[in-house]
C-alpha cells in the first residue's frame, strides 16, 4: 500500500515542480516592461543594486527607476501601456499581471516624486478597475485614456 | 528662530513647501479623451475634459483646465520621453490551415516593415484557432500559425529569436461565438509590435 502511495506521488511531486519551473520560466521571459527611450542620469534599482539602462533592457516588477536632474525614459508594458518619466523622478513598479487567457490583470506604480505621463494600454481597456497609479497623496483610477502627473 | 518663522510664513504664502500632487487628464493619440479618477482622503475627484487638472494636498480640489502652455512647461520634457505607440496586425486563416489568406498578405509586409523601422521593439505573434473542433487540436493549430507567421516574418528579414510566440486556441476570441462554431475572424494571427 504504502509502495503505490510512493509510486503514484513521486510523479505528482514531478509534475508540480515541472510546473513550477515552467512558471518561473514563463515568468522570466516576459519582464512586465522595456525600455525604449532612454536620456541623462537613469538607473534601475533591482534587489539592491543599481544599473544604468539602454533601450531594450526590461524592467520588472519590484524595479525602481529613478531619474537625475537631466534624465529622462520612456518604458512600453506587455500590454502596451506606455509610461513616460521625467526629471528627478522615482517610479516603482508594484505589481503587473497581464493574463487575459486567465483574466488576470494587475497594473501598480507608485510614484515617490517627480513627473510622469502615462498612456493606456489593453489591460486598462480590458480590466479598467485593475490599474492604479500613486503617489504619496492620490491614487488614480484609469477609465483607458492618458494623464500626466506630478509628485512633488 | 526668526527666520525659521519667516521661511515658514513664505512657505505658507506661496503654498509651495507642502507635498502635492497634479493630475492633468489630456487627450490620446488619436485626440479621444478618456476618464480618470484622482482619489485621495477618503474624496474621489473625475476627470473627464481636456486638459482638466486637480491638485491634491490632502484631498482632490475642484477640477481646473491647465493651458496648453503651462501643460508644455511642466510636462514637455517627460511627455518627449513617451514611446511610439504599439501597433497591432491581423492575419486571417481558412479552416484548419496555417497558410494566410492571400488577402493578409499586405498585412504582413506591413508588420515586417513596421518591426524593422523601429530602433528597438518586442514583437508577440499570437495565434488562434475559431471553435469548431477539438480543444486540443484548435490549442495545436493556433500554435502551428503562429510559427507559421514568425517563419514569414523571418522571411523579411525580422530575426526569429526576437519574436515571442504564444498559442491561445479558440479561448480568445475576436468574436465570441457557441462551442464548435466556424467563425472567419477568429481563425486569425496577430502580430503585436511594442
Amino acid at each position: 500500500m504504502r509502495t503505490t502511495r510512493l509510486i503514484v506521488h513521486v510523479p505528482l511531486a514531478l509534475l508540480a515542480l515541472a510546473l513550477v519551473l515552467c512558471a518561473s520560466a514563463t515568468w522570466a521571459e516576459a519582464p512586465a516592461a522595456n525600455f525604449r527611450t532612454v536620456s541623462g542620469a537613469v538607473t534601475v534599482e533591482r534587489a539592491g543594486s543599481s544599473s544604468v539602462p539602454v533601450p531594450g533592457d526590461p524592467l520588472l516588477v519590484g524595479d525602481i527607476l529613478r531619474t537625475g536632474p537631466d534624465g529622462k525614459a520612456g518604458v512600453s508594458f506587455q500590454d502596451g501601456t506606455r509610461i513616460a518619466v521625467g526629471p528627478g523622478s522615482e517610479l516603482k513598479v508594484q505589481s503587473y499581471r497581464f493574463v487575459p487567457l486567465e483574466k488576470d490583470y494587475d497594473f501598480d506604480v507608485y510614484m515617490q516624486r517627480g513627473e510622469a505621463a502615462y498612456s493606456s494600454g489593453r489591460l486598462a481597456r480590458l480590466a479598467p478597475e485593475a490599474v492604479r497609479f500613486r503617489t504619496p497623496q492620490a491614487a488614480v483610477g484609469v477609465r483607458g485614456t492618458r494623464f500626466l502627473i506630478r509628485a512633488e | 528662530m526668526r527666520t525659521l518663522f519667516s521661511i515658514l510664513l513664505l512657505c505658507l504664502v506661496l503654498g509651495a513647501c507642502a507635498p502635492k500632487t497634479t493630475v492633468v487628464l489630456v487627450p490620446d493619440d488619436d485626440g479621444g479623451v478618456g476618464r480618470v479618477v484622482v482619489k485621495a482622503g477618503g474624496a474621489e475627484q473625475p476627470l473627464a475634459a481636456a486638459n482638466e487638472s486637480t491638485q491634491v494636498t490632502d484631498k482632490p480640489a475642484p477640477p481646473k483646465v491647465m493651458s496648453q502652455q503651462e501643460i508644455d512647461r511642466i510636462f514637455g520634457s517627460t511627455v518627449a520621453a513617451m514611446p511610439e505607440p504599439p501597433k497591432s496586425f491581423l492575419l486571417y486563416f481558412p479552416t484548419g490551415s496555417t497558410e494566410p489568406e492571400p488577402a493578409s498578405r499586405p498585412a504582413l509586409d506591413e508588420a515586417a516593415a513596421d518591426i524593422t523601422r523601429r530602433a528597438v521593439s518586442n514583437v508577440s505573434v499570437i495565434g488562434h484557432s475559431d471553435s469548431a473542433g477539438d480543444p486540443a487540436a484548435n490549442q495545436k493549430l493556433s500554435m502551428a500559425r503562429a510559427e507559421a507567421v514568425r517563419r514569414m516574418l523571418e522571411a523579411r528579414g525580422v530575426p526569429a529569436s526576437g519574436v515571442a510566440l504564444s498559442g491561445h486556441g479558440a479561448n480568445d476570441p475576436l468574436v465570441p461565438t457557441a462551442p464548435g462554431v466556424a467563425e472567419a475572424r477568429n481563425r486569425r494571427v496577430e502580430i503585436l509590435v511594442r
